[in-house]
């Protein structure tokens, strides 16, 4: 094997630094070493598949199998969508520009209903195996489900256990929908000397089909069950008000005008939207939608288009009201006149005042608006040509019926009126400007960030674990070797693996929540591929400088990957950890909040001390009648009647 | 030329190297000492080359390579080296492990000092001071050549001269092509001849 040339080198070496002879008894330590030791199971390629195995379960069970509760679903929709978080503002855009007397919400169009479709469908069944005797969940079910008889029966067995207040409500609801409906001239709120406006009232009414009068036994039921609402809640206007609609369509009017005046007196106007928008979050939530998708979608799920019949009844009898007044006025019973129109008035003001939702209190204002407008009217610049209005592009002008108000209730009672109306208008104003700090959303994007990061910077993880299974069972020991990358080499390009990722946070740390959604979309995905290339490209470049002499470059690229994986993986670990924290802590948070503040309180808040003494500018109104009457209000336009009710 | 050729012949003798990895991979206690007779001595003069005669390290390290051996011989694939290549480089592992850790330890082992005790084993007391001289000798000699050669010339001449390892053992040993390790020993060797010669 070696040439005469090898043996006198292998003598120098020998003599230079003599082998020494292996001590006595090495083969029985060798021996005995040897025999504890047993050949390592599952060698190296079924290491590799078993550790690919279960990468790839994690992967999977990481990225699909929760998928269909997981708040990362719930993220996602909420990030597209939003819809039924921003009820709000919807209901809002559909009541601006001084139509708050229209403002319903319109949800029709909701990609939303996909989602809660299936839960529809279950509800019932759900609540009976689960919740049979709980009624704020039979209340929550009976509102959700789209079988009405079904729906009937839970919200019956919720309001006889007497132990939940909100389970009126959708129960009456139910029974006026199974019950009779009714179209008459005063619904419309036309004035009874405008013939032209008479007759095409007449005219709608005989296109609808509907009777001008109801019978006393197909009404029965439903009067019984609003009138078991007012023995069960005797200080709530509402199931008076809809006595009254029923009572104006029984003709009996003298005790319609009595009811009114007695809903009047009444402080308090309440529907529980509130309760019933927790009870359906609850009741979503338990069903397997995550919590913040529970909470936000369940101002669709609570039906506000189904539910917002409970308003329109108000602004229908605000005009019957103002119809009836105006009726009076002309007949010579000024009394009455005052009272269909006062009672009008103060039963908006509680509105406003008593509403746990945006939609009530902008109700409210109308029905306020509605019975003061025989005596100031609210007129658009558009409409009477005078710039600069202070007022949501307005001001105040006397109403038609101005002179007769003030000689009724006096000058400073029309005045006190007049400051009412301005108040109420400038704090639709604020809430216009303030609705975008105050919305549900902006909750629901403050917590969505950590949660979306976190999230990636795990699925981050889980690729580089991947990665280094893969690494890790090949030739790790010849990889090892074929690089010196010092400690703090290693921590440099461990940490710089992960700055993209936590760049993205920096970076979207002081946006606002405006067009979060794309950009994030965008962004995140952008900093993990950058993360993922810098951590396999750094080590590349670093094994030129770092590898051995005798080593490949591929070979030393390997063992900095093998080196620098871990840093980078324990950086993404703990940036995942703390990043969960902060997203529990904050959705912990924002579901308390949630829970804790209605939608009116929050709204409130966010506008501060200016809610309570909104500013009253100057030139606000004028004591003078419009330039032009007939074109700026809508005294001269048929609306909607009874048989109106809801557009869905 | 003798010596060579009764290497070569005792090898004949040997185990087949199938044989043998058949058996580690059953566990069998007959092939572990097989492994150890055949393998054994050549790690150990091996280790001991490289720490410098503190020869209980280098037993450790031979018996630490026989032990990593047998819990590993599932990887080790016949298809991409021989067996005694495959051996050498988990030596050659340690080796640079333990390299590696005297480096962090930055304080002379004592396996850097000469030792008395094996010159006298094989020189005898009687010519103590001629086989001092002749062994200080030599070591300038090894210091000039190492100091001559390259890392990697060095570790090829001395896996050829004094481990008696093929040129495709040398490669599957340092990862690199027969061809590679060819040029290698030929520059090794008439480098290493020219600062003999001189020296002489």
């Amino acid at each position: 094997m070696t040439d005469d040339f090898g043996n006198k080198v292998a003598e120098l070496m020998e003599k230079a630094e003599p082998t020494p002879s292996l001590r006595s008894g090495w083969k029985g330590r060798a021996l005995a070493a040897l025999a504890q030791a047993r050949p390592a199971r599952g060698a190296s390629r079924g290491r590799w598949i078993a550790n690919t195995a279960v990468a790839v379960i994690v992967l999977v069970a990481l990225g699909f199998v929760p998928y269909s509760t997981s708040t990362s679903k719930g993220m996602m929709a909420a990030a597209e969508q939003a819809a039924a978080a921003d009820m709000a503002a919807r209901t809002w855009e559909t009541a601006s520009g001084g139509e708050a007397d229209r403002a319903e919400p319109r949800v029709e169009e909701s990609p939303e209903e996909e989602r809660i479709a299936p839960y529809r469908r279950r509800a019932v069944e759900f609540v009976e195996r689960h919740y049979a005797n709980d009624p704020e969940m039979l209340t929550a079910a009976g509102s959700l489900t789209d079988d009405g008889k079904a729906g009937l029966a839970l919200l019956k067995r919720a309001v006889e256990t007497g132990k939940y207040p909100a389970a009126w409500a959708p129960y009456v609801l139910r029974v006026m929908q199974a019950g009779p409906r009714y179209d008459r001239v005063g619904a419309y709120g036309v004035d009874p000397e405008d013939l032209e406006g008479l007759a095409e009232a007449e005219k709608l009414i005989r296109e609808s089909g509907l009777p001008a009068k109801l019978s006393p036994e197909e009404t029965a039921p439903v009067l019984a069950a609003i009138r078991a609402w007012q023995a069960a809640d005797p200080q709530n206007a509402l199931p008076v008000v809809l006595e009254m609609t029923y009572l104006y369509g029984l003709h009996e009017d003298a005790q319609a005008l009595s009811r009114w005046e007695y809903a009047a007196s009444l402080p308090v106007v309440n529907n529980y939207l509130g309760d019933r928008l927790r009870a359906m979050a609850r009741l979503l939530s338990r069903m397997g939608m995550s919590q913040w998708q529970a909470i936000s979608t369940s101002y669709l799920a609570t039906d506000l288009p189904t539910d917002s019949r409970l308003y329109p009844p108000l602004r229908t009898s605000s005009r019957i009201a103002t119809y009836e007044g105006r009726v009076a006025q002309i007949e010579g019973r000024p009394k009455d006149a005052i009272a269909w129109w006062n009672g009008t008035i103060s039963l908006g003001q509680h509105m406003q005042d008593s509403a746990d939702s945006l939609i009530g209190f902008l109700v409210g204002l109308a029905v306020e608006g509605i019975g003061a407008s025989p005596t100031w009217r609210w007129c658009p610049d558009r409409m009477t040509g005078i710039p600069n209005g202070p007022v949501m592009g307005g001001r105040y002008f006397y109403g038609p019926q101005h002179a007769f108000y003030v000689a009724q209730v006096g000058e400073a009672a029309d005045a006190r009126l007049r400051d009412s109306l301005i108040k109420g208008k400038m704090r639709s104003q604020l809430l216009r400007e303030n609705l975008r700090r105050a919305k549900l959303t902006w909750s629901d994007m403050r917590a969505l960030k950590p949660l979306a990061l976190g999230l990636s910077a795990a699925e981050l993880l889980v690729l580089l674990l991947l990665l280094f299974a893969a690494i890790g069972t090949w030739a790790r020991r010849q990889a090892d070797e074929a690089t010196g990358l010092r400690l703090l080499w290693k921590l440099v390009i461990g940490l710089v693996a992960v700055l993209p990722v936590a760049s993205t946070v920096i970076a979207f740390r002081p946006l606002m929540p405006g067009g979060l959604d794309s950009q994030m979309a965008a962004v995140i995905p952008g900093g993990l591929a950058l993360s993922f290339l810098v951590a396999l490209l750094l080590p590349l470049l670093a094994a030129r400088s770092s590898r051995r002499p005798s080593a490949r470059l591929a070979t030393a690229w390997r063992g900095n990957l093998r080196q620098t994986l871990p840093i980078t993986i324990a950086l993404c670990a703990l940036i995942s950890v703390g990043l969960g924290i902060a997203a529990k802590m904050l959705h912990a948070k924002w579901v308390r909040e949630w829970y804790k503040h209605e939608e009116m309180a929050r709204v409130v808040r966010a506008i501060g001390p200016a809610w309570a003494n909104p500013p009253i500018p100057a030139d606000s109104w004028r004591a003078e009648y419009p330039p032009e009457p007939r074109a700026e209000g809508r005294s001269g336009q048929v609306q909607r009647g009874m048989r109106g009710r809801g557009r869905r | 030329m003798a010596e060579a050729e009764t290497r070569a012949a005792a090898r004949s003798t040997e185990v087949g190297e199938d044989r043998l990895v058949s058996g580690l991979r059953k566990a069998d206690p007959g092939a572990c000492a097989c492994l150890c007779e055949q393998f054994g001595p050549r790690i150990h003069k091996f280790t001991a080359r490289h720490v410098r005669g503190d020869g209980q390290l280098a037993e450790e390290m031979m018996v630490q390579t026989l032990v990593d051996a047998v819990r590993n011989i599932g990887r080790f694939d016949p298809r991409r080296s021989q067996f005694s290549a495959w051996l050498f480089g988990i030596a050659r592992r340690q080796v640079q492990g333990e390299l590696r850790r005297q480096s962090r330890r930055k304080s002379v082992p004592a396996s850097a000092q000469v030792s008395m005790d094996v010159l006298v084993e094989q020189a005898g007391p009687g010519d103590m001071a001629a086989a001092v001289a002749s062994r200080l000798d030599a070591q300038r000699q090894v210091a000039r050549l190492t100091s001559y050669l390259s890392d990697i010339e060095m570790e090829v001449l001395m896996l050829h001269c004094m481990d008696q390892l093929s040129l495709k053992e040398i490669a599957q040993i340092m990862g690199r092509s027969e061809r590679a390790i060819n040029s290698l020993l030929h520059r090794a060797r008439q480098k290493a001849r020219e600062r003999l010669v001189n020296d002489d």
